[in-house]
């Protein structure tokens, strides 16, 4: 449904030039929750601002991204503005980004009437109907946002972000700044949502629960994408293994140094100044390999070149 | 490093360097008056009232005297009494406006009476009596006009002072520090006003263009610098009545005025911009 | 060593103070020698305004706070600043935790300057080998709080808190800020100097996994009040 193929981004600045996403393809299947796992800088979230164009002018995007056919990188601004929104749904991850000075009832029912070119009464029956189905309350939809707390407020979120029904939805670190039983009450509206989503976290935890595939983005790239169970059960690259011991009930197990420049990024493998698996070969870029249907980007899975 | 980046981004920003312009041109003219302009005081009766020419560059007023000189004596009167005027306001406004924000309680609620009582007076015209009254107790001088600016003009420091420690005292570098066993007058001294002064330095640069403005206004109606000292407010008072057979006479003062408020408005408006999007790098 | 009893804290907000709220409501805390207690609840729940009352940093309504017997709510200006010496604070967010306008040397140099106590050659050695302890390297030093990761700040406040040889550390959500695999470096570097120093640590956080792998005890903690303890056995 989506595809993104040999995406890159750059970003020019006064200290250099910083490759935030650096050749990254993958493909969301329609019907499944694909999420996108890494740490800050990993560029995870550009990726998924670059998928809307919502990145600032100094951004240089190369590579393709299909959607329905046609490639979003090539569309012109007027297209662009009538597929954000109606066909590809975005959830902001800052709490702030909803109006202090509207009711949470009226932001969610403007993409309605905006979309489908209804009246505001039913477009506000509606969002009722919606809030009702995320165990809000009818009665909230002519609440302030002031008057909701942050968990309340991530589910007004989405709301917004599918109330006018779109085929796609990204979701921006949705489970961001929330306590340990706001998580779970997000990842039960998540899972009751039955939409192809693109949901971008470092929340381990939350992945497992509502993804059907993971992603795992280091610095720039995708280094495995892997079904989300057998993920958690058995991750492939080195990486992945490291970030899921570094899990408190997995042992708490720091990955050794820090994360690389993103300005200058280590030659071949990046993981490989960190790996404790690295070897000669790993100066060399690593080639895809594909594993029980499972991609990953490690010399140890290469067929040559290993041993 | 910092430093760098800052001045770069300075020079990268057009109002910067623009205003920048005009201010260096202008303070130029006040530094260099003894040896660019004639005597602003030479009265010369047979030279009354010319129109500008070659000789008199900017024409002479109605005692004959040499307007260009005197305009150019003038930047120094204006700049050295608006300066001073900024330093004391800024101090004084900075420290109570520091104080109040971060100590709270009976202090604050003395100062942020006190600052809301002066927002509620029109500046200019408690400036003008605030003149009067000095002049009938102490005599005419030049600290009557930069005593009575300054005890309008501080409180906007004050304000803007207050707001940004209440929420400099919530960071947790300050309570850190609070922590660490550090004592209130070193936090709010070594941490909190250092981190303040970016906002401040903006706003003392806008500040300037509205502290020249009123020392020209209250040059004009004859409260401001006395004659014959060269002031632009007051050239333009004693021009008013040339003005239809003369109009160089307040033509080339409102010119400078104008260009020098415009000048700091936009240096002001410049470093807004550059401290914000440094903000923004962070 | 820590003993916290009966204390009560109430913030009044609103209009004229009109609205009250209970943010520590009579609670009793014990901490021993080189013991780590987590304190977990949710945001909102007053743990943090309680690791704040046990350094001092804010004022109880109600209650006292004893160090090695010492009543601390009775302690004003340099009687209090000297106990600092032995109590230290961690905070969440380590990208405030430094003053930005200060290199980081000065930052960890500052609690030494503040109590005066080494003098300027044995302050450069002491602050090397802070470095070295958490895991920064020299050039470090010469930076600004923005030129670092979080982790790497993290590290750096650190150092800055171990400076005093402290005895007591309040670790008030160390880590919720940083990345995973940040979080377990940060995590078991804590870990280690307690081992080696004896520290006694409040660790307050929100991650109930998190507690039990670092603390001796856990304190659950919900609208100012403790509602639950239990003791972890050690892993």
């Amino acid at each position: 449904m989506l595809k993104v193929e040999e995406l890159r981004v750059h970003f020019r600045t006064e200290f250099g030039v910083v490759r935030a996403v650096d050749g990254v393809s993958f493909e969301v299947e329609r019907g499944e929750k694909f999420t996108l796992i890494g740490e800050s800088g990993s560029g995870k979230s550009v990726l998924a601002q670059s998928i809307l164009r919502l990145l600032p002018k100094n951004a240089y995007v190369s590579g393709r991204i299909i959607f329905e056919g046609r490639n979003l990188l090539e569309l012109g601004e007027e297209e662009m503005r009538r597929i954000r929104g109606r066909k590809i749904a975005w959830i902001p991850q800052s709490q702030s980004s909803l109006n202090p000075v509207l009711t949470v009832g009226l932001q969610c029912a403007e993409p309605v009437m905006e979309h489908f070119k209804t009246d505001k009464k039913s477009a506000l029956l509606k969002v009722a109907r919606m809030f009702e189905f995320f165990g809000m309350g009818r009665g909230r939809i002519s609440d302030y946002p002031h008057q909701f707390s942050g968990g309340m407020r991530q589910r007004v979120l989405v709301a917004m972000g599918i109330s006018a029904d779109p085929e796609f939805l990204i979701a921006d670190e949705p489970t961001k700044g929330l306590d340990a039983s706001k998580r779970k009450n997000i990842a039960e509206l998540f899972e009751k949502i039955d939409k192809t989503m693109l949901i971008i976290t470092h929340d381990l935890e939350f992945a497992e629960r509502v993804s059907d595939r993971i992603a795992v983005m280091y610095c720039g790239e995708v280094v495995e994408i892997s079904p989300a169970k057998e993920f958690f059960r058995e991750p492939l690259h080195p990486y992945s293994k490291g970030l899921l011991e570094s899990l408190p009930s997995r042992g708490l197990k720091p990955i050794i140094g820090f994360q690389p420049s993103m300005i200058n990024p280590p030659s071949g493998c990046r993981f490989r100044e960190r790996c404790e698996f690295a070897k000669k070969i790993c100066e060399r870029a690593p080639p895809e390999s594909i594993v029980d249907g499972r991609i990953v980007r490690c010399w140890m899975y290469a067929e040559r070149g290993w041993a | 490093m910092e430093v760098v980046a800052f001045r770069m981004g300075i020079f990268r920003n057009t109002l910067c360097t623009l205003g920048l312009g005009i201010i260096v041109f202008i303070a130029l003219m006040g530094l260099l008056a003894p040896i660019i302009a004639g005597d602003p005081y030479k009265t010369n009766m047979s030279e009354r009232l010319k129109p500008p020419s070659l000789k008199h560059l900017f024409g002479t007023d109605q005692l004959g005297r040499d307007v260009y000189s005197r305009i150019v004596w003038g930047a120094r009167t204006t700049l050295l009494v608006a300066l001073t005027i900024s330093i004391i306001s800024m101090t004084v406004g900075c420290l109570l406006g520091a104080i109040a924000g971060y100590f709270g309680g009976i202090v604050d609620d003395v100062i942020g009476r006190i600052i809301d009582t002066f927002l509620a007076i029109p500046e200019l015209v408690f400036n003008i009596a605030l003149v009067g009254i000095f002049c009938v107790a102490y005599g005419t001088s030049i600290w009557n006009v930069i005593l009575a600016v300054v005890v309008t003009n501080w409180v906007s420091y004050a304000r803007v002072m207050r707001s940004i420690v209440l929420s400099l005292k919530e960071r947790e570098f300050v309570i850190c520090e609070k922590a660490l066993g550090a004592g209130d007058w070193y936090i709010l001294l070594r941490h909190v006003i250092p981190n303040a002064l970016g906002p401040i330095i903006v706003l003392a640069t806008l500040n300037m263009g509205n502290v020249i403005m009123t020392i020209s206004s209250l040059g004009f109606l004859g409260l401001g610098v006395q004659p014959p000292t060269p002031e632009w407010g007051q050239m333009i008072n004693a021009g008013k009545n040339y003005i239809t057979t003369a109009p160089w006479l307040t033509f080339f003062p409102g010119l400078f005025i104008a260009l020098s408020v415009l000048g700091f408005n936009l240096l002001g408006e410049g470093l807004q911009e550059v401290i914000g999007r440094k903000r923004l790098v962070e | 060593m820590l003993r916290g009893v009966g204390l009560r804290k109430v913030f009044k907000t609103g209009l004229f103070g009109g609205k009250r709220i209970v943010a520590v409501d009579g609670v009793s805390i014990e901490i021993e020698e080189g013991e780590t207690v987590a304190l977990v609840g949710e945001s909102g729940s007053g743990k943090s305004t309680l690791g704040r009352i046990l350094l001092m940093l804010i004022r109880p309504d109600e209650g006292k706070v004893f160090f090695d017997g010492i009543d601390l709510t009775k302690l004003r200006g340099k009687e209090l600043k000297r106990v600092r010496i032995k109590m230290q604070l961690i905070p969440q967010n380590p990208e405030e935790a430094l003053d930005p306008r200060w290199r980081i040397y000065d930052s960890i140099a500052e609690p030494l300057r503040i109590h005066k106590l080494v003098d300027k050659s044995e302050e450069e050695d002491r602050i090397l080998e802070l470095v070295k302890a958490v895991g920064l390297k020299e050039e470090h030093l010469t930076r600004y709080p923005w030129q670092l990761s979080g982790g790497e700040l993290q590290r750096a406040v650190i150092a800055r808190a171990l400076a005093l040889n402290p005895r007591f550390i309040v670790c008030d959500e160390p880590t919720s800020m940083l990345d995973l695999s940040t979080q377990a470096s940060i995590v078991r570097l804590l870990m280690k100097f307690q081992k080696m120093f004896g520290i006694s640590y409040l660790f307050i956080t929100h991650d109930l996994e998190l507690a039990k792998v670092v603390a001796d005890r856990i304190l659950i903690m919900r609208s100012g009040k403790i509602v639950a303890r239990r003791v972890e056995s050690p892993s």
